[in-house]
């Protein structure tokens, strides 16, 4: 693949993609490996954490009436064992593993936006170190990963709750962030030739994943943001005296918290459908039905959030329809499982480590997905839910689905990471204890649940008959915990002092093996061509119609900055160039100031949550400046003449950036504007104490917001046919002109909205009718506030580039997320002033 | 027929609408049958519950109907995108033939390949999300509503 | 292959620990099983359990025999072959990779389809027949929860008590649950299935017992400190009993005044009403009549203490009175500084609160 006849540009090329050395490279580093290196690291010592805290539970569970624990100390336990495990073990580690593999199986040298991967990375890692800094000031929070309010509410917790709830944000806006990265990457930066139907399914899965994410995750952090609201502010979305209501928490949570379980297990379940494959050395049969199970798996799981809540009172019929959902699911998971059998019965399985772990998540996610379906019966759950029936149900879905591939994943590519081999004898021991341990950990408590242990219970009564089965979990635990301690001994040792690794000790199917192992920090020193499913087995002929002009343009160059093909989104025909940042802080500096914000609502030293401000948006300034400078210095004329840098529309990557941040606020006010509703059919009366209805101020809001969506759209237009590299009097104009007129009705809109969110006299703790305009009014705020800064940087990138691609480029971008700010605002008047009149 | 689809995959804008209608045939099941679950739970749920909590009597003949039809109308419009992921599949499967015969390289014959495989793929997410519209329709006839 | 031999056993193993473990657990099941249902309500589900546990352990046996064959079987070299050829970069649009898709499909979805359609008519069936709408006329039971408490009113009998339910055998009692605080469930598991009880919002059930007894809850929803020691007991009665149980609750507990018990029972009632009892505590026919705490009037009926904790005897009630904390650390209930004749006195009251 690599070509020996260019020394020179090679090394050129090489240098341009290191690191910076010594700490100032440590955290200015923004490569996918070595961000995804770090989600996996920080999540798998979360992990370590985690589970220590549940061996001290099952050491407390292990007799009846045992008082080796206080309850208190029992009840923070299961909260923080949850907590971590979902929030900050497996879904960070799972966007890590992508982090790291996606660039490599899909043959591009980065993801598409590396500083934005840094930077979610360090939400992350500041989210889970403001969680555990709970401890520090004997703060843990004690009321569930699930934290049901009223118990979370203002009355019944104290500080604790607030570290959950900014702990659990900034994790989330991480997880938010990765999967706008995720999406776009395997939309737009696959190899050349690597159409739809050619793509790993890993990189299926994920694209599936991250759409799940973005609709679904947001909705979690609206209700953290309106539970924080509740508890810091007063305001009414969760307090029945004042038209709020729980069960609003409990459909938000949930329409998270199912999609998240899913979020876990497909990746799991793609793991699997790699590592069987190559284990078993036969090409995925079914390949089409696997894509169409993980993609109804991932839109279903969108419909199955009620199943968490068959014994609230709802009505039969409402039940009934997420049963329906819940059963269908099981179609995908099904075709699933077929579909690796198929593949293991036409290959030739090796029982290496990964497919013994392969082989144990398929007994055992069948077990789960059986009891699965026994969950989603509403008679059934009723009499389960809460027990440890559905304790033993999803750790055998999120063990067995996502931790067993997880494992199979780590051994699998472990020589992909590390470029080390790894002792094979310790592996299978490894696999056996968790095995054995696991199932004697959680089979028991099937039997738990059904005589009648509820769950997050620090004690049980001798009268209850629970002791054995109890016992027999707590001893299978600790043999669980020493299969993962033989696991976790085992990659220490291979990783610092183990032998070194050929490139493909497995002779895999996919394209990572053919890159070395590690991979150079550019990946491919040239990008490979696809034309087969397998480009592993099967690499493009040489005279493959791709291969002359993606080598012209991209080997071993461009030298002095970093770039990437770009192909289409259904063909994968390449199309264009991106341009990959190097690495800079500037990406740590706003995360900082968003845990400054946090430490200061959590002290109530409010003047320092300013400083916080200060530092987030003059993080995000710098990066944006530092972006355009990039911009600036490089020659990014369209490499090879044909791979253009900067053209129109969906065809440069920005574009998806500013589409995907125009999703992500349009969803957020949605949640919103639903919270509202809900609460309102909920409500005997609605709105209490007046209508927030100041017509003539909201349709001006209207107009400048078109208008600035409008003059960005246009000026954008202007530079449209332009030959790269030129400056147009006309064109440069337009652009100043539209950016300055949008700026103006922004500023008005803005105004306007802060003149009837302030002027109006509405008292948040009023009503949840008040509460919900008055947070509905500051989000439109804060969005119009950020599309005036996407404007501003449209207008600094006019002002610094001698050129107009550029800067009609930006316009763009601005004009999307206007359209975005129109769409939010149509929504908050919908919400404030016309539902209450329509709906009774 | 045969000539038709052939000329389909050579002239890039007849394969740009043909890529298009396969997107959409992809697209319309899982949206037909979110709609489903998230349009009968939420008419359903708001209505009865804005019904019960006003002191009112619910319109619950009516919500019937509108479930039923609302459903029906969304099976229907995932079964027929299955069918033009079939009907698109059937013809870029010929075209794929023809293309290999005419001693085309890998790309050019990839072309319907993808086309065919987005055929595939949209006729089997509309069987299995028309199996969940149907189980989530089937809940009207069983259960009373606004009970 | 050894691996796979080792493989086998290991799996082998499990089956076979787990078949042991649903042995022992036939005898071992104690208090509140879901699996031992004594009512209509509990029944019906119980079916449908047997019924899904069955397609359940079928399909997992299935699964798991063609995973062990397809990991084990030897293949012919001819296969051997066509295997190799099978890396073709789109087999499924080969012959054989079309079969392989028939198979997947219809193994891994049109049979579940069916499957899943029966279970899905199943246990539609069964939530209709357990609907609250199913219950019947009376009586009603209204139950409201509360840290870590369960408070019980008839109001058609103007019966107030305390975590203890009284219902007639055979009948669908219908029983209305909400809270004071924050989220509880209601979980009587060889009755029912559990219902939410959540501030701002009143949940239906019914309860139906097929025999006299006691029947064992517990809250289900994670409320709180005590969450794990709020139980709850439901006493089944014969019809007449029941009617005369509740007639004996309609008025204050009596007892005979003149005789040298009485004089201790009255003096203790003055402990009660001059110590911080009086703050939390109702009982009827006396000035206390605060309800933040239980109501005590008939206290000397009931089954247990503290929320089905305790056994109602004099030893435990001391021990609660004195030091409700160290029994159940976080309960709302403070701990009372009394002695001697006073503690005494104040037991002999409240035992006599029949």
């Amino acid at each position: 693949m690599t070509s020996t006849s260019h020394i020179e540009p090679k090394e050129a090329h090489s240098q341009t993609w290191d690191n910076a050395p010594g700490a100032r490279g440590f955290f200015s580093a923004v490569q996918h490996k070595n961000v995804g290196m770090r989600y996996m690291v920080t999540a798998f010592l979360l992990f370590l954490v985690g589970g220590v805290l549940s061996l001290l539970m099952r050491l407390q569970l292990a007799q009846s009436e045992n008082d080796f624990l206080e309850p208190d100390t029992y009840n923070e336990l299961f909260t923080m064992h949850g907590t971590t495990m979902m929030f900050l073990f497996a879904v960070p580690f799972l966007e890590g593993l992508a982090s790291y593999l996606l660039p490599l199986m899909i043959g591009s040298r980065d993801l598409p936006f590396p500083r934005y991967n840094a930077f979610n990375y360090w939400c992350y890692l500041l989210g889970g170190i403001i969680l555990y800094s709970s401890y520090i000031f004997a703060m843990v929070p004690d009321a569930g990963w699930f934290a049901y309010v009223p118990l979370s509410g203002p009355e019944f917790s104290d500080k604790a709750m607030d570290f959950w709830l900014f702990g659990l944000t900034l994790a989330e806006i991480a997880a938010v962030g990765a999967a706008i990265e995720i999406g776009v990457a395997v939309l737009r930066t696959r190899a050349p030739g690597m159409s739809l139907n050619r793509m790993p399914i890993f990189a299926w899965t994920m694209l599936a994943v991250s759409f799940t994410i973005i609709v679904a995750f947001i909705p979690l952090i609206v209700a953290s943001v309106l539970l924080e609201l509740d508890r810091t502010i007063g305001t009414a979305f969760f307090d029945t005296q004042s038209g709020g209501n729980p069960l609003l928490w409990q459909h938000l949570f949930w329409i998270f918290g199912h999609p998240e379980v899913y979020v876990m297990f497909l990746p799991g379940a793609a793991i699997i459908s790699h590592v069987i494959p190559v284990h078993a050395r036969h090409p995925l049969v079914a390949y089409p039905l696997v894509v169409v199970a993980l993609a109804t798996t991932a839109v279903m799981s969108l419909g199955l959030w009620v199943h968490h809540m068959y014994s609230v009172g709802l009505p039969s019929i409402t039940l009934s329809f997420f049963t329906a959902s819940s059963m269908a699911i099981t179609l995908a998971s099904g075709l699933q499982v077929f579909a690796w059998l198929a593949t293991l019965w036409l290959g030739r399985a090796r029982f290496t480590v990964p497919m013994m772990f392969a082989i144990g998540f398929i007994v055992t996610f069948v077990a789960g997905g059986i009891t699965g379906v026994m969950v989603a019966s509403v008679a059934f759950d009723q009499q389960v839910h809460d027990t440890y029936f559905v304790v033993a149900h999803f750790h055998y879905v999120l063990i067995g689905g996502m931790l067993f591939p997880v494992f199979a994943g780590l051994h699998h590519w472990w020589s992909k990471f590390t470029g080390k081999l790894y002792s094979t004898i310790a592996g299978h021991v490894s696999f056996w204890l968790i095995f054995v341990g696991f199932h004697t950990t959680f089979f028991p408590m099937h039997l738990t649940g059904l005589w009648g242990m509820p769950r997050r219970v620090y004690t049980y009564e001798r009268e209850l008959g629970l002791d054995f089965v109890n016992l027999l979990s707590t001893i299978g635990a600790f043999v669980l915990a020493a299969g993962v301690l033989v696991l976790t001994l085992n990659f220490v040792r291979s990783w610092f002092w183990g032998r070194p690794a050929p490139q493909d000790p497995w002779h895999g199917d996919s394209l990572e093996w053919v890159a070395d192992s590690p991979a150079p920090s550019e990946n491919w020193p040239a990008i490979p061509v696809v034309a087969s499913r397998t480009p592993g087995w099967n690499p493009a002929p040489d005279d493959h119609p791709y291969a002359e002009p993606v080598r012209e343009a991209f080997e071993h160059q461009p030298k002095e900055f970093r770039a990437s093909p770009m192909t289409t989104v259904v063909s994968g025909e390449p199309d264009g160039a991106v341009l990959m940042p190097s690495p800079t802080l500037w990406p740590l500096v706003s995360p900082v100031g968003l845990a400054v914000i946090a430490v200061a609502m959590l002290t109530q030293w409010y003047p320092l949550s300013f400083l916080g401000i200060l530092i987030a948006v003059v993080g995000l300034a710098g990066w944006a400046w530092r972006n355009e400078s990039e911009f600036a210095r490089n020659d990014l004329s369209p490499l090879a003449g044909r791979f253009p840098f900067e053209a129109r529309g969906s065809r440069s990557i920005g574009w998806w950036a500013a589409s995907s941040a125009a999703i992500v606020a349009v969803i957020a006010v949605a949640t919103l504007a639903f919270s509202a509703l809900y609460l309102q059919v909920n409500a005997a009366v609605w709105p209490v104490g007046g209508m927030v209805d100041n017509t003539l101020a909201f349709v001006a809001v209207t107009i400048a917001l078109l208008v600035a969506a409008v003059a960005t759209g246009w000026g954008s237009r202007r530079s449209g046919d332009v030959e790269w590299g030129t400056v147009t009097p006309g064109v440069r104009t337009a652009h100043l002109t539209t950016a300055v007129i949008a700026l103006v009705a922004g500023a008005a809109a803005l105004l306007l909205v802060c003149l009837v969110w302030f002027g109006g006299d509405i008292d948040p703790s009023e009503h949840a009718y008040q509460s919900s305009v008055w947070t509905l009014l500051a989000t439109q705020s804060l969005v119009t506030l950020a599309a005036l800064f996407g404007t501003g940087i449209a207008v600094m990138g006019r002002l610094r580039h001698r050129r107009d691609s550029r800067p009609g480029m930006l316009l763009r971008y601005s004009s999307i997320f206007w359209a975005a700010t129109v769409a939010t605002w149509l929504l908050t008047w919908a919400t404030i002033d016309l539902f209450p009149r329509l709906v009774i | 027929m045969a000539s038709g689809e052939r000329g389909a995959a050579r002239d890039p804008r007849a394969r740009r609408k043909h890529l298009a209608l396969a997107a959409i045939a992809v697209l319309a099941s899982p949206a037909a049958w979110l709609a489903s679950l998230w349009l009968s739970w939420g008419v359903q749920d708001f209505t009865c519950s804005a019904a019960a909590s006003a002191d009112s009597d619910a319109p619950a003949a009516g919500l019937f109907v509108i479930l039923l039809v609302m459903n029906i109308v969304l099976l229907v419009l995932a079964a027929l995108s299955g069918v033009v992921g079939w009907v698109l599949a059937r013809h870029s499967r010929a075209a794929t033939q023809q293309a290999e015969s005419d001693g085309g390289n890998g790309e050019s014959a990839n072309r319907p390949g993808v086309l065919s495989f987005l055929g595939v793929t949209a006729a089997v997410l509309s069987l299995l999300f028309c199996y969940g519209i149907i189980l989530i329709t089937a809940n009207p006839l069983v259960f009373e509503v606004c009970s | 292959m050894a691996r796979g031999r080792i493989m086998r056993r290991g799996l082998g193993a499990t089956i076979v620990g787990g078949l042991l473990i649903a042995l022992a657990g036939c005898s071992r099941e104690g208090q509140q099983s879901i699996l031992n249902p004594q009512g209509e309500r509990a029944e019906a589900v119980n079916g449908l359990w047997e019924l899904m546990l069955w397609i359940g352990v079928i399909v997992w046996v299935i699964v798991s025999v063609v995973l062990v064959v397809a990991l084990v079987r030897r293949r012919r070299a001819r296969e051997e072959r066509a295997r190799n050829e099978g890396a073709d970069p789109d087999a499924d649009a080969t012959a054989n990779g079309r079969r392989a898709i028939w198979i997947v499909g219809i193994a891994g979805a049109i049979v579940p389809g069916l499957v899943i359609a029966g279970v899905t008519v199943a246990s539609t069936l069964v939530t209709r027949d357990i609907d609250p709408a199913q219950a019947g006329e009376t009586p009603t039971v209204e139950v409201i929860g509360h840290q870590y408490w369960w408070e019980v009113v008839y109001p058609e009998d103007d019966v107030v008590s305390a975590n203890e339910i009284h219902i007639p055998v055979g009948e669908r009692v219908r029983v209305e649950v909400t809270s004071d605080d924050v989220i509880h469930s209601f979980w009587v598991p060889e009755l029912s299935g559990k219902m939410d009880m959540i501030p701002g919002r009143t949940n239906a059930l019914w309860l139906h017992a097929d025999e006299p007894g006691l029947y064992w809850g517990q809250c289900a929803e994670f409320c709180g400190l005590q969450h794990a020691l709020m139980r709850i007991v439901v006493v089944a009665h014969e019809a007449e009993e029941y009617e005369s149980w509740l007639e004996a609750r309609q008025e204050p507990a009596e007892w005979t005044p003149g005789d040298e018990e009485s004089e201790e029972v009255a003096f203790g009632r003055e402990v009660f009403m001059s110590s911080s009892c009086v703050y939390c505590h109702t009982i009827e026919g006396t000035a206390a009549n605060a309800t933040i705490g239980p109501d005590l009037t008939h206290i000397a009926s009931r089954e247990t203490l503290a929320a089905g904790i305790l056994p109602n005897t004099r030893g435990d009630l001391a021990g609660w009175i004195l030091d409700p904390q160290s029994i159940k650390p976080g309960n709302k209930m403070p701990g009372t500084d009394l002695e001697g004749e006073e503690l005494q006195a104040l037991l002999t009251y409240l035992e006599s609160l029949e």
